[in-house]
């Protein structure tokens, strides 16, 4: 039972974060906690604002997502050693289809995510140069998310490169799901079922409205 | 006086059985860390078949069962079903904190059961979360992996999902020291299992309905995430979010190299 339970906040972790990584300051003096508080308030923002329906939303976001993310080093992140299969045009049509599969398939969950609460609970340096932020998520049916940013200096700005929701990695999601359809089918295979997940997620939402607790 | 006497002894068979199981899965220990880092899941084939099998099982049974569930309770009673069967994990929570040296969880998840047993009325309203008592999280499985049993292979149970083989064992030693189940017949606490798998699976609707859809490789994400949640519960890292390292496995991912 438990262990479904947990299998089960992998679902619900996975989504809240996307949303609230959207975002990215340019401010260089920022410190990376700043950079999430601004962030998380930025997007919350955004999901609250009541002027903007739900497709205007996901837009903003993911103006937001493409320019504050390193998308580039996500790629090389989730593609690891099939990394180097890719050619040029595939790893920039790669970069441009993860864009979009995050934005369309995640951003169906922000909506109830507006009435959350995100607060900066600390951070640490790591070994190499990246920096973690860690935050809480205070959900309203008193179940709070522990989700973690993981920032890398690009020039002067940090930059997101993964969200580690309840100790689940979505770079390390990501790249397991890849794996195997890359070891069975190579970079074509892939950037084909990511396309066809994309149209297919575009083209209506899901069903089932998640309620709220 | 004789049927208390009997659940004492079903209690004390129990125990040893949870004992057993310890000896033999310490026995396994050496077969269950073969799966190494590169290969979590050498059972893949079969693994998949019984995933196969468990999410058809949930799209025509469970899930409509739970659906209309959460369209007939109201929210208030659906969260108050939910409150009080976690309420009634407490032993083994308890048990766990214990059995990992961690007193001060352990006084947590005390407080909290007696808190919710009380003025949560039965445990069905969780006022120790309203008053901020942490609830801790700890059971069989993590106390192994605690005290270094490697987690073993990848396992996909049929009904229980996603595990390995330490957790398959801490699961077993779980349900045996829920405690409540010792003293209560086995139609009732067969029904109020079933009832307490369909209000989880309630509470999860949407979230696991839209993993599904937009999971490129949905048996893939499913034991990615167990693993990795496992293993961070073990390590405590939701726990004190601020102390915690990341190990070096976790640094391998930010600097892939092309050996990988």
């Amino acid at each position: 039972m438990k262990i479904l339970l947990s299998l089960i906040a992998v679902g619900a972790l996975w989504l809240a974060p996307i949303e609230v990584a959207t975002t990215n300051v340019w401010a260089a003096s920022q410190t990376p906690e700043q950079f999430v508080e601004e962030t998380s308030n930025k997007v919350l923002g955004i999901l609250r604002d009541k002027g903007l329906d739900h497709d205007a939303k996901i837009a903003k976001l993911e103006v937001m997502l493409e320019q504050r993310s390193d998308f580039p080093t996500i790629s090389k992140l989730v593609l690891a050693a099939h990394y180097r299969t890719f050619s040029d045009a595939q790893k920039k049509e790669f970069e441009t289809l993860l864009h979009r599969y995050l934005t369309t398939t995640y951003g169906k969950q922000i909506d109830q995510y507006a009435n959350e609460t995100v607060s900066v609970i600390g951070g640490r340096p790591e070994a190499r140069g990246d920096y973690t932020v860690q935050t809480k998520i205070k959900r309203s049916n008193g179940q709070d998310l522990m989700v973690d940013y993981r920032l890398r200096q690009s020039g002067s700005d940090w930059r997101l490169i993964d969200v580690i929701g309840e100790g689940i990695s979505l770079v390390s999601n990501l790249r397991s799901q890849f794996g195997e359809i890359l070891t069975a089918g190579g970079p074509e295979k892939l950037l084909k079922v990511l396309r066809e997940k994309n149209a297919a997620g575009t083209a209506a939402d899901l069903p089932l409205a998640s309620r709220p607790s | 006086m004789s049927t208390a006497l009997f659940c004492r002894k079903t209690a004390l068979r129990r125990f040893t059985l949870a004992l057993a199981a310890m000896t033999i899965l310490a026995g396994m220990a050496p077969v269950a860390a073969s799966a190494d880092e590169h290969n979590p899941d050498p059972w893949m084939p079969l693994n998949r078949g019984i995933f196969r099998f468990n999410d058809a099982l949930d799209r025509w049974a469970l899930e409509p069962v739970a659906k209309g569930y959460h369209a007939v309770v109201p929210d208030p009673v659906e969260t108050g079903i939910s409150n009080f069967f976690r309420n009634l994990w407490f032993p083994v929570t308890f048990a766990n904190c214990l059995l990992q040296a961690k007193p001060h969880e352990a006084t947590e998840s005390m407080a909290r059961f007696i808190v919710n047993s009380t003025i949560g009325l039965g445990g069905f309203l969780d006022t120790a979360t309203r008053l901020d008592i942490p609830a801790p999280y700890e059971d069989f499985g993590q106390t192994l992996g605690y005290w270094g049993v490697p987690p073993g292979p990848f396992v996909m149970l049929p009904l229980f999902g996603p595990s390995n083989v330490r957790d398959t064992f801490g699961r077993a030693a779980d349900s045996a020291t829920r405690v409540w189940p010792w003293f209560t017949p086995w139609w009732a606490s067969s029904s109020a299992g079933v009832l307490e798998t369909v209000s989880l699976r309630a509470r999860f609707l949407g979230e696991i309905s839209s993993l599904r859809e937009t999971s490129v490789d949905y048996y893939a994400g499913v034991r990615n995430a167990y693993l990795q949640r496992r293993q961070a519960l073990v390590e405590d890292r939701m726990r004190d979010a601020t102390a915690t390292p990341s190990t070096s496995a976790s640094e391998d991912l930010y600097y892939p190299t092309d050996e990988e």
